[in-house]
């Protein structure tokens, strides 16, 4: 990467993006994620019967005057969240004239952004070989938030990744938030086995593939020799055609479809992101319309 | 099968220059990409693939190749011989006047070319053709084997005007047979040949109207002048309409209508001339032969006699003696607006003696009272006289040529003619002269050749102020001085084509310059004082004497058609070839050439077509 991507420029952009988005919903994620379950929270929500074994201190005693009936005053639970963002580092990220690296940050960044507007605990990672490693630790508020998103311009893309080699060991918690993985998703390893590991510890999941715009439509043609960036034994020569390019984009539409298929089927969300789409494009096009953010 | 030129199988070189450049054309654009993934899987969705998409490239090396090979052999030109198909062929075509008649707006020389022509486009190819034109020079072509060089050779070919001897085309007919026996001869002629053997005749000539005009004669009767000629019809009687022009003007003069036969019907005209530079008798009714219904003439004495220029102050006795004898092409001027002018057959110097001699004609000096630089005779005084002048008795041809009319025989003898002088000059002469006229026993009136070779006549003494202005003796005396200083350049000015014109060339004429009726331009070198021209076309010609100062005088003269051209159907004598005919056949050549250029099209064709289908898979 050139220029920081986390910068003036994209503050300003995500401080907007969280202004325009107050205006329409309640939060991210699902509001101030009120729990599902009654809790110890301020907020009165109904009554119920008392049962025994029941505390006593939530009876309500006027009722009990005025029925002479013991009812219990219920209150909302309210719980916080934890997001918890992978970014894919290997080097296959760093190809492509917009730059797929940098949109992986600036997504994360703004994800980040958003979560701690909600005082959401965020936590960052890069997915670094088989290995997770923590850029940002329980980052909450605003204050901390400012204080520690410049870390994500230090991050270094380089070397391969396995997704669920890396994530199967790390710690991921459990149902208390969102798993948000950022990549290519341009890979034989088997990344279905890490969606599989957070569903099964209860995390909502959202898989961003970001993919640049030479990846999404390639304008090569002729006789073309690709060496791949992370692995020089591996090669694809060909003279490029009009029937290769078709076959290309049905290669490309079946990843794809892999990576949505296998989200959607552990009951995440998946987003397909250009490296040149805008964020506030992606925000309002793509993760709106799919309801992550209400 | 043989190779006319094997040198083509060098172009060979071609296929490793076309294997390299496909070898460095072929190489692929190396690249790094975030990963090959994409393009990888990409091969599972790949559909199977067209086999010629496989090899299109190679395909494509093949077929130039093979176009490299086809363009070689293209070069090398091979051709199939085949043993004993061909002929030798011998065409001699009559290119004589009557071949210019026009059949179906062609004449008859070009159908015959466009028959042979023909003959040799169906000729098996290895046939070889000697081309023989018979007109005045014959031309010939000999064992021509490419058609489109015999072609080219024969269209070189032009009809001519005149009536040609067939001897010497049968001479070279018979030495082409003489080297072959077997060669075919064919004779393409307008005229019936009975006695034609070993050649075969091939007559073009159809039945097409022709009249002519000929035998065209004037008179001059007084103020007028009588012209008189005959009309012909060849294919039977026709009326015909017969004009007159003169000089050129684009109105007819006067017509007559005439019924004309084979034997021609005589035509006359009677007009108001008493002179003129030329006339034409034409015939209005267009017909197949365009050449024989004019006749140009020129008036013989009018082609002989240049422009006067007479410088004088008082020039009236001189112009009225010039205009008594007919010479009418003379300017005035006066001494001082004399500049050196040149471009006149005679000068006359009248009481006035220019500081340089004229170049370029002849000179009369009257009272000359000075010597001038190139002339003759010197100038020694001016002289009062004891006695009458008195003409010469010399018996000289040249002296009583010029004194005919004037003094008789008995006079020249008795030398008994006298006429008065108020004063002469006293002139030396240096060299050859011829005494006319003396007093006091000194030449006053003589002629001589001055420095230039033109021709020179001195009157010592002023006219004006002599009995002889005021006698009949002037005009007789400045005609026959005027034919002494003209020399007759030409005799006749009708010819026949074909016929010589002999022109007597004037001393300092140093180039002849010959305009064709055609257009083209030939010329002479005058060696002596003949000058002979063969006339090679029909109409007129314009000869131009080129002077010595580089002024010009030119003289016209017309050829007709050979009156035999003008027959619509002769018969001519025998054109036979002597000897045993054989029949030993050459061999015969297929020309490959037009099969190799079809393959290279299909090749072209083929590699183009693949190429297209490169550039909408790379789309």
């Amino acid at each position: 990467m050139g220029a920081l991507v986390v910068n003036e420029e994209l503050l300003s952009q995500v401080e907007l993006l969280q202004m325009l988005v107050k205006n329409n919903v309640a939060g991210l994620f699902g509001g101030n994620h009120k729990s599902k379950t009654y809790g110890s929270s301020c907020e009165f929500v109904d009554y119920r019967d008392y049962i025994p074994g029941d505390d006593i201190t939530k009876l309500d005693w006027n009722a009990f005057a005025r029925f002479e009936k013991l009812y219990l005053k219920l209150y909302l639970d309210e719980r916080q969240l934890h997001t918890r963002i992978y970014i894919d580092v290997s080097n296959s990220m760093t190809y492509g004239k917009s730059g797929k690296d940098a949109q992986a940050i600036r997504l994360a960044a703004a994800l980040a952004y958003l979560s701690v507007s909600e005082m959401d605990k965020v936590s960052v990672y890069t997915i670094r070989g088989n290995r997770v490693e923590s850029v940002i630790e329980n980052m909450l508020g605003k204050e901390s938030y400012f204080n520690n998103i410049g870390k994500l311009n230090d991050i270094v893309f380089d070397g391969d990744c396995a997704i669920s080699e890396a994530i199967l060991p790390s710690v991921v918690g459990y149902g208390d938030g969102m798993s948000i993985i950022i990549s290519d998703f341009l890979t034989d390893n088997d990344f279905e086995a890490a969606i599989d590991h957070l569903a099964g510890k209860k995390r909502d999941i959202l898989c961003v593939q970001v993919l640049s715009a030479e990846e999404l439509n390639p304008g090569v043609r002729g006789k073309m020799h690709f060496f791949d960036s992370e692995d020089n034994q591996k090669f694809y020569r060909r003279n490029i055609n009009k029937e290769i390019i078709r076959a290309y984009k049905e290669a490309l539409e079946y990843i794809t479809g892999r990576v949505e298929s296998c989200s959607r089927s552990r009951g995440g969300e998946y987003i397909l992101v250009s490296a040149d789409d805008s964020i506030g494009g992606v925000f309002y096009d793509k993760l709106m319309g799919l309801g992550v953010v209400k | 099968m043989r190779f006319l030129y094997p040198l083509g199988f060098l172009g060979l070189i071609g296929i490793p220059v076309l294997v390299l450049i496909y070898i460095i054309k072929n190489r692929y654009t190396e690249k790094i990409i975030a990963s090959t993934y994409i393009w990888t899987m990409s091969e599972r969705f790949l559909k199977r693939r067209v086999p010629i998409s496989k090899i299109a490239n190679i395909i494509s090396l093949i077929l130039q190749i093979l176009a490299v090979i086809f363009i070689s052999f293209a070069i090398t030109q091979p051709v199939i011989v085949t043993p004993g198909a061909a002929h030798s062929y011998c065409f001699v075509v009559d290119a004589s006047g009557s071949m210019n008649i026009t059949q179906n707006g062609k004449t008859r020389f070009d159908i015959a070319k466009d028959r042979i022509a023909e003959m040799i486009d169906d000729a098996k190819n290895g046939s070889d053709f000697t081309l023989i034109c018979m007109g005045g020079s014959d031309q010939m072509y000999e064992y021509i084997v490419d058609k489109k060089t015999a072609k080219q050779k024969l269209s070189e070919f032009t009809v001519g005007y005149e009536s040609p001897d067939a001897a010497n085309a049968i001479r070279l007919a018979q030495s082409k047979f003489n080297d072959n026996p077997s060669m075919l001869t064919y004779f393409f002629t307008d005229k019936d040949y009975n006695q034609a053997n070993n050649v075969t005749i091939v007559n073009v000539a159809k039945d097409v109207d022709n009249y002519a005009i000929k035998d065209i004669a004037y008179e001059l009767l007084g103020s007028r002048l009588k012209i008189t000629g005959t009309a012909v019809s060849y294919l039977g009687e026709s009326d015909v309409t017969v004009e007159v022009y003169f000089d050129g003007e684009s109105e007819a003069y006067d017509s007559v209508s005439v019924t004309a036969d084979g034997d021609g019907t005589d035509f006359e005209f009677v007009c108001d001339k008493a002179s003129f530079g030329f006339f034409t008798v034409a015939l209005a009714d267009k017909d197949a032969l365009l050449l024989d219904n004019e006749v140009v003439v020129y008036d013989v004495a009018y082609q002989n006699i240049s422009d006067v220029l007479l410088v004088s102050e008082s020039p009236f006795f001189l112009r009225a003696a010039l205009a008594s004898v007919g010479v009418n092409k003379v300017e005035f001027i006066t001494p001082d607006e004399y500049e050196g002018n040149t471009g006149y057959g005679l000068y006359i110097f009248d009481t006035f003696m220019p500081e340089k001699l004229p170049e370029d004609g002849a000179v009369w000096f009257i009272d000359p009272k000075s010597t001038l630089a190139g002339t003759n005779f010197s100038f020694q005084g001016e002289v009062e006289p004891r006695a009458a002048a008195r003409y010469s008795t010399s018996t000289e041809t040249t002296v009583m040529t010029l004194l005919d009319g004037i003094v008789d025989a008995t006079d020249k003898v008795n030398a008994n003619k006298t006429f008065s002088v108020n004063s002469y000059d006293k002139c030396r002469i240096n060299g050859e002269y011829y005494e006319l006229a003396y007093c006091d026993n000194n030449p006053i009136l003589f002629v001589c050749t001055n420095t230039y070779g033109n021709r020179e006549a001195v009157f010592a003494f002023d006219i004006h102020n002599a009995q002889l202005a005021l006698s009949v003796d002037l005009s007789i005396l400045v005609k026959n001085l005027i034919n002494f200083s003209f020399p007759t350049m030409i005799t006749d000015t009708n010819y026949f084509c074909g016929d010589t014109v002999t022109i007597n060339v004037i001393a300092s004429c140093t180039d002849i310059r010959i305009e064709l009726p055609s257009g083209a331009e030939d010329g002479l070198i005058p060696s002596g004082t003949v000058c002979e021209y063969k006339l090679p076309e029909v109409g007129v010609y314009k000869f131009v004497l080129v002077m010595s100062d580089k002024s010009e005088r030119s003289i016209n003269v017309f050829a007709s058609l050979p009156e035999e051209e003008r027959l619509p159907f002769m018969t001519g004598s025998a054109f036979s070839i002597t000897g045993t005919p054989q029949n030993e056949l050459t061999d015969g050549i297929t020309d490959t050439l037009l099969y190799i250029l079809i393959i290279l099209a299909v090749l072209a064709v083929a590699d183009y077509g693949l190429y297209c289908y490169e550039q909408y898979q790379l789309r």
